[in-house]
């Protein structure tokens, strides 16, 4: 067999563990039981590895929360000390079973979504949305009083009735839920409000029917109802566990997780394990929330949010999402353009995922470097624009930058070739 | 005569779709009338008027589709198309976007032009393309090599398909103007043409005399060279002789390959209609040996072509004894100060015939930004030099900017120079009329005229201008000549006119002592 | 819209065009009524060297 044939062949394997997956929620537990070499004294962030000293300010406040959070410093300046002393351990969220959206702080204390591809026992953990607190502690690494208890009454008085639930259900299947919202004007990276109102709607009478004191049960409806985005970190998830089956298959040159650290984007490929392939972060271009705001005050790409995109999701499906595609400024063709254009660079086409407005043709899954490299097309990736002192200022998209692709198929090439 | 009303109650289209409905089932041969329209009173009126039965409940909300055809069967189709298209049969399509031909031909049938005008690089591949798909090939693109040009045009050849070009700005196909050509009326004279503002003046001029064009079929400039052999003139002179639909046919050019231009007439001679030829420049004797008549001008070619579809020599104004009236009383205004003439220009081809003109009935010196045998070539394309004639579509200027008929910043700021200069003592425009043209094309120029007095500190100039354009054109062309002449612009009939006019005024200059070489 | 134009319209347009370029003249095919599709060309990406031959090798 040809190198060429035994690329494609595992391409095929790896997107197909994708299409097969089928991510299922099965518990919420603490990070440092469910995420892969988390220890004590360790934090995760998101984005490919860079060390304390060189990270942005963002990344720098959110190692500070996190050494606070678990209490290995009493105060800033202490934990400053311990980071830069180097007593503290700091790995890429991508480099465990776990996700690390915007900032990505995670630490082994904190109370985690854990969702289980079925099909290949891989399991993926995300940070659950912190209710009122958007972006909070993982997402934007701020720790206050306020965001401190509030994660504690998640993890001591939502989770335990949640856990029964699952318990008792066997776990609610994530995938019918983003099957059917993308029929439903969802993209599951920006927008998943039908997927949050599919959520909602199986999961109200298992929660009932737990016959928990209406105090609790207020509490834990509210913070399903009302916490904007709430179904992020599931589809995340959903992404993750599948990406994880998908990885270390020698030959493939299929895309399984990407992320940006502020200075840094980096890729991996399934085919050359667990080694980035990083260059500068790209600056995102979109729409800001106030006209104050340009290009000088917002940080380079930062966050792993993009794991959906590597998963079929995203920015990969702008054609069953025109909405998301109308608030920066484009019309339902250009949506259509935008996913015809990713077909371009994909593997294979996901049979769960049929859209109306293409007249039902499936979305385009599995990113394919070396599609990537020869039609000079980079999947575009969907998020937020930060300040540097960490506030959200707009929204928008960048390309992933071809450097990595090129890195990435370099590498490869050394690896396979004969 | 069969006719058949449609109600659509509550349907609403918008005016752009109901007008492109209206359009193609009018079209559509055996229509005799075809009205799609929200039933409002006043389109109620236009039915009855026509007709055509309009329901007694039909209100201004609902939709109709009313067709009067020559037979049940062409009423049938007529409704089987409008249905198709009332109901979005082509919308999805509409939001398609096809990266590629292959694309395009997969999912959707019928194409038979690819209309190409990328850069010249790019350009002959996705020609290739379209002719393997079976399509014609117009390409208003240049910089494609001649190499690339032959592989074309013989592919083409192998597969019976038009190359038009490469660098072809002008064609009339199926009624449809391409490109930088005009919507002229349609009639029964066929036009080959090397040359694009030749082979459009041909067919405004045969139009103002009263009749229309079946096909203009574009060559591209290089067509009759050797290397290429005039294969697309040969072919296209050969559809227009089997076309039921063509009596005249007239071949436009500039002076080209000896061997070739012999060639392209003794296949004409055998073409069974009576063709007309105007190749720029060439001798009289050119034609001795052959049944094709030989035109000196394209206004020539044009009014020959007239007389041999009606028997009488068409009568155009104004008239040159008009002219040569006007040109004597305006150079008389002129002081001596007063010496040159200058052509501006984005006709490549009227540049060719006011050469042509003056070669053979002025002695005065030429100069041009183009390297021609009629004219010392200017050292610098943007400083005219004594009596100068200006292609503004050369690319000299067109490398950096868009061509003068799209965007007329460039010839605008020229005229303003020659204006501004009180030796110039008469400028020459031309103004080109299409579709796909600047939509206004005279009017800066217009503006421009008015500050003459301001620019010269009131030295005399006389301008002179003719219109190239079709009355189907969206320029409305009438308008344009009225308000140049409200400016003060004498307007000529053709580029020929033009040349004619300009060379009374510099014989007039010359009596009197005063112009310089 | 002028005098002419509406003639123009009415003649049978079976020709059926794919504009590949300027957007000018596709825009003036559908002005006169045409069937016409502007196709969404680009230019062919230009490789390094380098990428070109792991191209080569590996797609």
């Amino acid at each position: 067999m040809s190198l060429r044939d035994k690329i494609e062949e595992a391409n095929q394997i790896a997107v197909g563990r994708i299409i097969q997956s089928d991510p299922v929620w099965i518990d919420i537990r603490e990070a440092g039981q469910v995420i892969d070499g988390l220890e004590d004294h360790m934090i995760l962030h998101s984005g490919p590895p860079v060390p304390y000293a060189d990270m942005c300010a963002l990344h720098r406040r959110g190692m500070i929360s996190g050494v606070l959070f678990e209490g290995w410093a009493d105060n800033p300046e202490e934990a400053d000390q311990l980071l830069s002393g180097g007593h503290i351990r700091i790995e890429s969220a991508l480099d465990h079973n776990t996700v690390g959206a915007g900032t990505g702080i995670i630490t082994k204390s904190v109370a985690m979504m854990v969702v289980e591809d079925r099909n290949s026992g891989k399991r993926a953990a995300t940070f659950p949305a912190e209710g009122p607190f958007q972006g909070g502690f993982c997402g934007w690494g701020l720790y206050t009083p306020e965001i401190a208890e509030n994660l504690r009454m998640m993890k001591e008085e939502l989770f335990p009735p949640l856990r029964r639930v699952l318990e008792r259900t066997g776990g609610l299947p994530i995938k019918p839920i983003l099957a059917e919202s993308m029929q439903m004007g969802d993209e599951n990276h920006t927008r998943q409000t039908a997927a949050d109102l599919l959520f909602t709607h199986k999961m109200v009478l298992p929660i009932l029917e737990e016959h928990l004191p209406q105090d609790i049960l207020l509490k834990v409806m509210r913070y399903i109802v009302e916490t904007p985005r709430f179904f992020h970190c599931f589809g995340q998830a959903a992404a993750r566990s599948a990406l994880l089956a998908a990885s270390n298959i020698p030959y493939s040159t299929m895309v399984t997780a990407v992320g940006g650290n502020a200075l840094e984007y980096g890729i991996k490929l399934s085919g050359t394990g667990e080694r980035w392939f990083t260059a500068p972060a790209p600056m995102m271009k979109g729409r800001y929330i106030s006209s104050q705001y340009t290009e000088k005050d917002q940080l380079p790409w930062i966050g792993d949010s993009c794991v959906v995109e590597c998963a079929g999701m995203g920015g990969l499906a702008a054609a069953a999402s025109p909405i998301v595609c109308n608030l920066r400024g484009m019309m339902l063709a250009d949506a259509i353009a935008l996913t015809r254009e990713m077909e371009t660079i994909c593997i294979s086409h996901n049979p769960n995922f049929p859209i109306p407005n293409l007249d039902f043709d499936c979305l385009p899954v599995g990113i394919d470097a070396r599609l990537v490299l020869k039609t000079g097309t980079a999947p575009e990736i969907h998020g937020g624009m930060f300040n540097k002192e960490g506030g959200l200022i707009g929204a928008g998209s960048a390309r992933i930058p071809m450097e990595c692709f090129e890195k990435g198929l370099l590498a490869f090439r050394e690896t396979y070739a004969q | 005569m069969e006719r058949k009303t449609v109600q659509y109650k509550n349907r609403y289209m918008d005016s752009v779709m109901l007008m492109s409905v209206s359009e193609r089932l009018k079209g559509m041969d055996g229509v005799a009338a075809a009205e799609v329209v929200m039933a409002t009173p006043a389109n109620r009126e236009i039915l009855t008027r026509q007709g055509l039965d309009v329901p007694e409940n039909a209100t201004p909300s609902d939709l109709l589709i009313a067709v009067a055809t020559e037979g049940s069967e062409m009423l049938d189709e007529a409704f089987h198309i409008a249905e198709e298209l009332l109901n979005g049969g082509q919308s999805s399509h509409r939001h398609r976007r096809y990266t590629s031909l292959q694309q395009l031909v997969q999912a959707e049938t019928g194409y038979t032009l690819a209309q190409i005008s990328l850069p010249g690089k790019y350009a002959f591949e996705q020609g290739r393309k379209a002719l393997e798909l079976g399509m014609d090939v117009f390409m208003f693109s240049d910089n494609v090599t001649l190499e690339e040009e032959r592989t074309l045009k013989e592919l083409g050849r192998e597969k019976d398909r038009l190359v038009m070009g490469p660098d072809c700005g002008v064609g009339l196909i199926d009624g449809v103007a391409l490109a930088a050509g005009s919507i002229v009326a349609p009639g029964r004279v066929g036009i080959v043409g090397a040359s694009g503002s030749g082979a459009q003046e041909v067919a405004c001029l045969i139009e103002a005399c009263g009749l229309g064009v079946s096909s203009l079929i574009g060559t591209g400039g290089r067509d009759l060279y050797p290397e290429i052999g005039g294969i697309t003139m040969s072919m296209g002179l050969s559809r227009l002789a089997r076309d039921s639909g063509t009596d005249v046919i007239v071949l436009v050019s500039k002076l080209a390959d000896a061997a070739v231009m012999e060639d392209i007439l003794t296949q004409a001679d055998a073409a069974g209609k009576p063709t007309v030829a105007v190749f720029l420049g060439a001798d009289k004797a050119l034609f001795s040996s052959h049944r094709t008549i030989g035109a000196e001008s394209l206004e020539e070619a044009a009014l020959t072509a007239v007389e041999l579809m009606t028997g009488e020599r068409p009568v155009l104004r104004p008239f040159d004894s008009d002219l040569e009236r006007i040109a004597r009383t305006e150079a008389a205004r002129l002081t001596s100060e007063q010496q040159y003439f200058r052509g501006l220009y984005c006709g490549g081809t009227f540049v060719e015939e006011a050469l042509v003109w003056f070669s053979r009935h002025s002695r005065i010196p030429l100069y041009s930004n183009l390297q021609t045998r009629y004219a010392r070539q200017l050292e610098d394309h943007e400083t005219s030099v004594g009596n100068c004639l200006l292609d503004l579509g050369a690319e000299d200027f067109t490398a950096v900017t868009p061509h003068p008929v799209f965007d007329p910043a460039i010839r605008l700021k020229r005229f303003e120079r020659e204006l501004a200069d009180p030796t110039v003592a008469l400028i020459s425009l031309d103004f080109i009329t299409g579709p796909s043209l600047h939509p206004h094309p005279a009017d800066a120029f217009i503006e421009m005229c008015r500050r003459a007095p301001e620019l010269r500190g009131n030295a005399p100039v006389i301008l002179s201008a003719n219109i190239c354009g079709a009355k189907g054109d969206p320029q409305n062309v009438a308008r344009i000549a009225e308000d140049l002449t409200k400016a003060g612009v004498i307007l000529t009939r053709s580029s020929r006119q033009s040349a004619y006019f300009a060379g009374i005024v510099m014989e007039t200059l010359m009596k009197r002592g005063t112009a310089n070489g | 819209m002028d005098n002419g134009q509406h003639t123009a319209c009415q003649r049978a347009h079976g020709l059926k065009v794919v504009n590949i370029g300027l957007q000018s003249f596709y825009e003036a095919l559908i002005a006169q009524g045409v069937q016409a599709v502007q196709l969404d060309w680009h230019p062919p990406v230009e490789l390094k060297r380098e990428i070109a031959d792991l191209l080569d090798d590996l797609l």
